[in-house]
């Protein structure tokens, strides 16, 4: 189990650097998308079979092909403008941010006791009840919310129109 | 498996935040975001694992919701960028007002 996990660390980290690095869009949303591939792995582990159902579903099924269909819409020549300059142009001060990020983290990983906990697998019967019992005034805000969305985006692309 | 969920996360945190200040494409900048906000879930669901609670889906599940709906205008926006501008450079992204005549 612990040699699985490990895997998947060494895997993930080899796709996000490889997100950080790629200079074409495209493969840097397939690179995305195999890391949240693993992370759904990951979940399973985690005792969390719903999630790790909709980590697929909602992000690799939705979200990345969001991505994907707006890298369409905008262009090959956007894309390759991109290709040619990758990085911003203060780019040493962020990245002297980043390592001091990187060291603190570091130093508060490594000095934490191990956690012993064993992980028991909480299944979708349970969710279920707990978004339906106590928490149902927050799945209908969120459900409120994702159709203010909609609205959002409709008022975007309207104004988008009237501009020409 | 809690600490490698842990560690994870830390990784996830730490390559969003990186996109977000060194790239300069918007496509990476929202892919960025992305992954943030995977690190939030991942630290949700390992909560929710040491404390044998449900908790923690509970709460991952309404920030996949929430991510969900920060990116769709996000893309709407970005479209929207590409259109004014012509470009998805985030450098080139200062003009706080309509564009003018003043360019010529």
């Amino acid at each position: 189990m612990i040699f699985l996990g490990f895997f998947l660390l060494v895997v993930l980290a080899a796709l996000l650097l490889g997100v950080l690095l790629l200079r074409d869009a495209m493969y840097g949303v397939i690179a995305v998308a195999a890391a949240l591939g693993i992370l759904a792995i990951l979940f399973y582990l985690l005792g969390a079979p719903f999630l790790a159902a909709m980590e697929i579903l909602l992000y690799l099924g939705a979200i990345l092909v969001l991505f994907l269909f707006t890298l369409m819409l905008i262009g090959p020549e956007a894309r390759a403008a991109a290709v040619r300059q990758s990085w911003r142009s203060g780019w040493p001060l962020g990245a002297l941010l980043l390592l001091a990020f990187a060291l603190a983290l570091a130093a508060l990983l490594w000095q934490q006791q191990p956690i012993t906990a064993a992980v028991h697998a909480l299944g979708p019967v349970l969710l279920g009840r707990a978004l339906f019992g106590p928490n149902l005034w927050w799945s209908e805000a969120a459900a409120v919310l994702l159709f203010v969305v909609i609205a959002a985006v409709l008022v975007l692309h309207a104004g988008e129109k009237d501009h020409d | 498996m809690i600490e490698i969920a842990l560690a994870a996360a830390a990784l996830l945190f730490f390559v969003g935040l990186a996109l977000i200040l060194l790239r300069r494409s918007l496509v990476f900048w929202l892919l960025g975001v992305e992954l943030l906000f995977n690190a939030a879930l991942l630290v949700a669901l390992a909560g929710g694992a040491r404390w044998h609670a449900i908790g923690g889906q509970v709460l991952a599940l309404f920030i996949m919701a929430l991510s969900g709906a920060a990116l769709a205008p996000s893309l709407a926006l970005l479209l929207r960028i590409r259109r004014e501008l012509g470009t998805l450079n985030v450098d080139g992204l200062r003009m706080l007002r309509e564009r003018e005549k003043q360019d010529d």
